[in-house]
């Protein structure tokens, strides 16, 4: 993949304060030929998603200093405005009002904790090739890790 | 062979190792340089290029290349470290880098034979650097195997979580075997999922959305010859737990099989105490080979299976017994009062035909078809002669019609399955402007289901013969209904019901069209 500019094309963020999580996140993704970065709590988060500009945000709800529904909100507040993202959100139990909530959100998706790598993994594949296929963005087919 | 070494791939990443090579050639004044099996230079740092280049020998790259490229063979092949004279004055030492044992690369250093006396030391040192990186690079390898085995837990874990929140809800067994032959497929690292009980005539096989295989599992005939050999295995005297098959020798009848090379993995399902069939998962990719950890998950997904297929059975005898009940009062009313023969039936069907068009659940339709053929069952305590009675009641033998609802309604009590119904049942005759019986309810107080058969029940009463009259037309029937819309009947009830009638005849269930 050298010499394209891949931009944040494949930058995936994954926000935890579960070390194990990350890493199992972070191989699997990497393994299929994302860049990945990772942060281990809201403020660390949105840190990252500000100085990075990722395509997808993979993210726990509870954690410390900020959690998982505050970041997102601060980050659709400063995304840029051509830059749509992904944001997974990963949970242990999902209640009613965390529900009504996330079906007013736009990109936002449930997986429940412990979640499995192989569904993280394919959601972000479909995210990015439902991107290759709309006009917007142009993304060459060689940028799509197999 | 049970325990087979799942191949992995590895990268190492020997970029990390950048700085310190650098380092290491400045301080040793040498030129060091790791590489890879293929021999390909993979990093390379010079101390003092004047010095110690290979390169910029008179005998040229080339030669130099080919030395090091020979150096390079040797220890890959013995494992051991080396010395070899490159040229007159230019001496190379290779240690191999490992990881589990085997050669993963070669640290080379190239260093000017008159310093070779001191050399040892060198050469030494260089040995000293090899070991630690190995030892990186051993620790990097298995905080892989970890983390991949942890990612591997997590999607068993996410499996049996998932079965648990679905299988609760799944309630019948065709679904549930379905359900489970998916996510095993998914989940279990497999090309394709078997389930089968030949004595239930379950015979599922999943592949997901994989593409082309070796096997088509539209092949009813191979898929019934696979299933007959494993099952055989485990009923037969040995009764075995599970039956692996990670190469040709395995199972020399079950490869026989496949035209390709497979990995099979299948263990026993037990319903009701005994082998009645099997669940397997087959990969057609020889490099995935089933581990002892594959055979335990799948086992409790087999018993997980057992136990919603018994679930699923015990759930449909409950409800064969709860319609055959219902059957029998409703005949047995019958009995008693043949005008109202197919009555209680073809109210309960004018009933669904309007739940239908009221947005209710499965669960609320069910208990509404309940109360629709059971809404007259207290007539059973109504005496047979009022009953049959042609022309008018007197006031004495009408008290007794109006009993009937509450006499259903105290009948069934006992069934609690049908709880949710009773109202239906009650207030069947209550009227929407609160004119009617038991109660005197008015308007929305009225339960919705009594409000629903009241029009299903009114519409069917003038539709059919009676003791004490003749049926209505159609058209009369409408009007009459219009007529009594928002006075004896739920308003939004009408107008659905009305719309119905509108869009096509409704057919009763005696076959005639109303």
């Amino acid at each position: 993949m050298k010499g394209i500019d891949t931009g944040n094309m494949l930058k995936v963020l994954i926000v935890d304060d579960e070390p194990y999580v990350l890493r199992v996140l972070k191989m699997k993704l990497e393994n299929a030929g994302y860049e990945v970065i990772t942060a281990v709590n809201g403020v660390d988060g949105l840190e990252k998603f500000v100085g990075e500009r990722p395509a997808v945000v993979i993210s726990d709800v509870r954690m410390p200093l900020m959690d998982g529904q505050e970041m997102y909100q601060m980050m659709q507040e400063r995304k840029d405005e051509n830059n749509p993202f992904l944001f997974i959100m990963m949970t242990s139990t999902i209640d009613k009002a965390l529900k009504i909530w996330a079906e007013q959100m736009e990109n936002l998706f449930f997986t429940e904790k412990p979640v499995s790598p192989r569904n993280v993994l394919n959601l972000v594949n479909e995210y990015f090739s439902t991107l290759r296929n709309s006009n917007s963005i142009a993304c060459p087919d060689a940028l799509i890790p197999k | 062979m049970l325990l087979v070494e799942q191949k992995r791939t590895f990268h190492i990443d020997f970029q990390q190792f950048e700085k310190l090579l650098h380092h290491i050639s400045i301080l040793a004044n040498v030129s060091v340089r790791i590489m890879s099996l293929k021999g390909k230079n993979f990093l390379s740092a010079d101390g003092n290029p004047d010095k110690v280049s290979c390169n910029k020998q008179t005998t040229g790259p080339e030669r130099c290349r080919a030395e090091s490229f020979n150096l390079f063979r040797y220890i890959e092949k013995s494992g051991k470290a080396a010395l070899k004279t490159c040229h007159e004055n230019l001496v190379m030492a290779g240690i191999p880098l490992k990881c589990n044992q085997e050669t993963v690369a070669v640290l080379c250093g190239c260093m000017k034979s008159e310093e070779s006396n001191s050399g040892r030391e060198t050469v030494e040192f260089l040995e000293e650097i090899a070991n630690r990186i190995s030892s990186e690079i051993q620790s990097q390898f298995e905080a892989d195997n970890i983390t991949q085995e942890l990612s591997d837990k997590y999607e068993e874990l996410n499996l049996i979580y998932d079965l648990g929140r679905n299988l609760g809800r799944i309630i019948s067994t065709e679904e549930a075997v379905q359900f489970i032959a998916e996510r095993t497929h998914e989940s279990l690292n497999s090309d394709m999922s078997i389930i089968s009980i030949p004595e239930m005539d379950i015979n599922v096989a999943n592949c997901g959305r994989t593409g082309a295989l070796p096997l088509n599992i539209n092949d009813r005939q191979m898929m019934r010859k696979i299933g007959e050999i494993v099952l055989e295995k485990f009923i037969s005297d040995t009764q075995p737990s599970h039956i692996i098959v990670n190469d040709d020798c395995d199972d020399m009848q079950l490869s026989y099989l496949f035209d390709v090379p497979v990995a099979m993995l299948a263990v026993p399902v037990r319903l009701k105490g005994s082998v009645n069939g099997f669940m397997g998962i087959i990969n057609f990719n020889p490099k995935k080979a089933y581990q002892t950890g594959d055979m335990s998950l799948l086992t409790s997904l087999a018993a997980q299976m057992s136990m919603s297929i018994t679930n699923a059975e015990l759930y449909r005898n409950l409800r064969n017994l709860l319609l055959g009940v219902i059957k029998t009062l409703v005949f047995s009313i019958e009995a008693k009062d043949s005008y109202t023969k197919g009555h209680s039936e073809r109210v309960s069907h004018l009933t669904m035909m309007i739940a239908g068009n009221m947005g209710l659940s499965p669960a609320e339709k069910d208990a509404l078809q309940w109360a629709a053929i059971l809404h007259d069952i207290g007539k059973i305590g109504v005496p047979e002669g009022i009953l049959t009675k042609p022309g008018k009641l007197t006031d004495a033998e009408f008290m007794h019609i109006k009993e009937h609802p509450e006499k259903g309604y105290r009948i069934l009590t006992p069934i609690v399955q049908l709880n949710n119904s009773l109202d239906g049942i009650r207030y069947h005759h209550e009227r929407f402007d609160g004119s009617g019986y038991p109660s005197g309810l008015k308007g929305k107080d009225i339960p919705l289901y009594a409000r629903v058969i009241a029009v299903a029940d009114t519409f069917d009463a003038m539709t059919s013969n009676r003791a004490y009259r003749s049926k209505l037309t159609h058209k009369d029937t409408i009007a009459e209904i219009i007529r009594v819309r928002g006075k004896q009947l739920d308003p939004e009830v009408v107008d659905v019901f009305i719309k119905i009638l509108e869009e096509g005849p409704v057919l009763k269930s005696d076959g005639s069209d109303v």
